[in-house]
């Protein structure tokens, strides 16, 4: 398919990063995650800002429950 | 990218509908999927497909969708829409608008309708359909329904049909997922018309037999394991010994094990929400509803184990 000019969503090194589809041809295979594929980069950073969010909640939500579930002590 | 051929090749994916809160189409991340799908080595999209939802969609929304995406650059020979309907009028000028919008293809089915069909009847359909679409450059394939109990393709249809109006129409969609159907409908129509599959264990066994192509609704998920399978042998990648590398189809038999017993759009729209971490990809409209709580919790432990890298080959 051909599907005109791109910006990748990509993860490397537990990294999001937005790049052009230049520089992603120069990246190694197998060094990084595809995640999406944007036509312009106000879309794939808006993405990317989304991504990062929810794993911080992730990262939230799971540090509440192993504090919640801590015997408490008097 | 395709050519002009009316031939299907390579893995046509049956897009799964991205919906927002109010269950109306989500444009832009259907715009968005269909792109990374692209980037990922799929050579095309079958839209309102049964991953797709098709039913539950209007001829109005079907269209809206494809002039979305032709605007946002995805071309229409990268496009195959289904345009099955009840009704001869509602079908034609679906396929008529398919064909102003530069469309490579639309799929017919067998109307439903509310008394048993003959097969004098559903031939006249097709050939309605055919008589009135004359001269378009948009491919027609017929389609088997895709569930037991809806009219089926017959011998006498099909060969009334390809009789009465040689050319019309360009290929044959297999859709019921029955292996021995499949086989009935090569044996009875592959002199006729190319025949395919929309299932994905059935594609690969086509492809050892040099037929390289696969309408899926998997490849929503695993595009690149599709595209490896699907791919003839020159166009795989080989080992130091001589084997073609990613060729074999155990994955695939995960992932039917996974999805037996459940309903597959929820589940796969399931698995898209984990995959793009978008809670929006559950959404399914109705008679469809969300996969139950314990079911996503099995169906996500089975995947991961079988799929540790999310889908690559």
């Amino acid at each position: 398919m051909d599907i005109g000019t791109l910006w990748y969503l990509i993860e490397r090194d537990k990294l999001h990063r937005v790049v052009t589809a230049e520089e992603f041809e120069q990246l190694e295979p197998d060094t990084f995650t595809l995640h999406q594929v944007f036509d312009n980069r106000r879309e794939a950073l808006h993405e990317m800002i989304r991504l990062v969010q929810t794993a911080v909640d992730e990262v939230s939500h799971q540090v509440d429950e192993k504090t919640n579930a801590r015997p408490h002590s008097k | 990218m395709t050519t002009g051929s009316s031939a299907l090749q390579g893995v046509w994916v049956d897009v799964l509908m991205p919906l927002h809160p109010d269950l109306t189409l989500h444009h832009s991340k259907l715009i968005t999927h269909i792109r990374t799908l692209a980037v990922k080595g799929i050579q095309g999209v079958v839209l309102f497909g049964p991953a797709g939802e098709g039913l539950s969609f209007s001829a109005t929304e079907r269209l809206q969708a494809v002039k979305q995406l032709t605007t946002h650059g995805v071309s229409g020979r990268d496009i195959v829409l289904h345009a099955g309907f009840s009704s001869v009028a509602e079908t034609v000028e679906v396929i008529r608008q398919a064909n102003a919008l530069g469309l490579k293809g639309c799929i017919v089915r067998p109307p439903r309708s509310e008394d048993e069909p003959t097969q004098e009847g559903l031939a006249q359909f097709f050939n309605q359909v055919a008589d009135l679409t004359r001269g378009i450059s948009t491919h027609l394939y017929l389609a088997s329904p895709y569930r037991a109990g809806a009219p089926d393709l017959k011998p006498y249809v099909v060969n009334e049909v390809v009789s009465k109006h040689p050319g019309a129409y360009a290929g044959i969609l297999d859709q019921t997922r029955n292996a021995s159907h499949m086989q009935d409908s090569l044996r009875l129509y592959s002199a006729q018309l190319p025949v395919y599959t929309n299932d994905e264990l059935q594609a690969v066994v086509l492809g050892k037999l040099g037929l390289h192509t696969s309408v899926s609704s998997w490849a929503n998920l695993i595009p690149s394991v599709m595209t490896t399978l699907v791919s003839p042998p020159s166009a795989t990648k080989l080992s130091v010994a001589g084997n073609a590398i990613g060729t074999d189809d155990g994955p695939l038999l995960h992932l039917a094990r996974m999805l037996m017993g459940l309903p597959e759009v929820p589940a796969l729209k399931y698995l898209m929400s984990i995959h793009y971490h978008d809670a929006d990809w559950l959404r399914v409209r109705p008679p469809l509803f969300e996969l139950l709580p314990q079911s996503q919790e099995n169906l996500l432990k089975d995947f991961k184990k079988h799929f540790p890298s999310g889908g690559k080959p």
